[in-house]
């Protein structure tokens, strides 16, 4: 006598392979998965976060692990706010930078900026840096 | 875990962020749900519609807000920069420019959808394309910008939680109306799709999550994303409790004739509907203020 075979299966076994199938495709998914750093990151400063410089800095930068746009970068001195004379203000970058329109005085200064990345996340941080008498 | 550290503005976007994701999902669940349950009574159907709308309506308004907002916290957090037509224009050129333009034509389709005059053809292919373009706008802005997987899992992921939001009202409505056997039955095939839709909500969410923390469930502990991931989960889990129990214990008990069991039912439900809200607003917070991790 012929076996007949057939491809269907009954409803528990395929129910199971179901269950297989989707764990399978989860581990799977969870294992493939890459390092993921989606947002941007702040990676330097110049100058860097709390240091305390001889000479007064010639220019400011941030530097990005990935494009951001710059919508705030203000800088607080002990004479107040400090006008830049190059805006960083400006389209999607890693690195941005702003110069002093005036050589910044002796005494303590800190920078705070916002922005937004490429993937529509939204940023903001800042730092202190010192200038010796 | 790590503190937050919510400004005002912060804040305010958390909310507004919220408000546009409790929005739109309930708009799109809610066409999800009607064309799912199609033979509603004519009066449960229209307050359905009325709430579809309403919901859209609520959800372009909170885009609108949180396009001011962003560009308020992007000029250092104040209401001149709320209305500084550069950072309006950068906030729109950006993702969250694209997010908006999407979702905001999304939502302007289902009321049509819902439109009675129009041929039936007319109105499903045009919910469909407006629930895909919400879909598409939500996973514009953030990690999953650029990664057609991780996409596709947050649609699916989004599409599937927006049905069960949306079906949250209709079933309370209905839980309070047990008497007729059709009702029993409505809330029994409502269970029925949970079977389905649990299981996929859990694995789509669950590999995007993983995804996003690079593999390491370590990072559920060990850093600020993955602790507020945490507290998502663990609302979650409640959620999924106490969607068993209606599933095998309440809704049983409903159709059985339990004096007791359509307001426990109810109560149930009105649960669910609070946890859902935590949820949304931790989801708000996850995607406001902290990055996977690093």
């Amino acid at each position: 006598m012929k076996r007949v075979v057939t491809l269907a299966l009954p409803l528990g076994q395929s129910r199971r392979n179901a269950k297989r199938l989707a764990l399978a495709a989860g581990c799977t998914l969870m294992l493939v998965s890459p390092l993921l750093w989606a947002h941007a990151h702040i990676t330097a400063t110049e100058p860097e976060a709390g240091a305390i410089l001889e000479q007064a800095p010639e220019r400011l930068e941030l530097r990005f692990d990935s494009p951001i746009r710059i919508t705030q970068f203000e800088v607080t001195g002990p004479e107040g706010t400090v006008e830049l004379g190059e805006d960083p203000l400006g389209p999607l970058a890693e690195t941005h930078g702003a110069v002093p329109a005036e050589t910044l005085a002796p005494g303590d200064y800190e920078v705070v900026w916002r922005g937004i990345a490429e993937d529509g996340h939204t940023m903001s941080g800042g730092y202190r840096f010192a200038i010796q008498e | 875990m790590a503190s937050i550290g919510l400004d005002p503005w912060t804040a305010g976007r958390v909310l507004a962020l919220a408000g546009f994701y409790a929005s739109a999902l309930l708009a799109m669940g809610g066409l999800l749900f009607r064309a799912a349950f199609p033979g509603q009574p004519p009066r449960d159907a229209a307050v359905l519609d009325r709430c579809t709308c309403v919901a859209a309506g609520c959800g372009i308004v909170m885009l609108l807000l949180l396009w001011l907002l962003q560009a308020a916290y992007l000029g250092g957090g104040n209401w001149a920069s709320a209305f500084n037509p550069v950072l309006l224009g950068i906030v729109g050129e950006s993702a969250q420019g694209e997010r908006l333009r999407l979702a905001l034509v999304g939502l302007l389709l289902l009321p049509v959808a819902l439109w009675q005059g129009a041929p039936r053809i007319v109105r499903y292919a045009v919910g469909a394309l407006g629930v895909v373009l919400i879909l598409l706008a939500f996973s514009r802005v953030g990690h999953t910008r650029g990664s057609p997987w991780q996409s596709v899992l947050l649609m699916l992921h989004l599409g599937l939680a927006s049905f069960w939001a949306a079906a949250l009202p209709p079933l309370y409505r209905v839980a309070g109306s047990v008497s007729s056997g059709a009702s029993a039955e409505q809330l029994q095939r409502f269970g029925r799709f949970g079977l389905l839709l649990v299981p996929l909500l859990l694995l789509a969410g669950g590999s995007l999550a993983m995804w996003l923390m690079g593999g390491r469930p370590g990072a559920l502990l060990d850093t600020a994303y993955g602790q507020l991931l945490s507290v998502k989960l663990t609302l979650v889990m409640g959620l999924l409790l106490l969607g068993a129990a209606n599933r095998w214990w309440l809704v049983p008990a409903v159709a059985r004739g339990k004096p007791e069991a359509p307001l426990q039912l109810r109560c149930s439900i009105a649960v669910e509907a609070c946890l859902m809200v935590m949820i949304v607003l931790v989801a708000a917070v996850l995607l406001t203020t902290s990055s996977p991790v690093r």
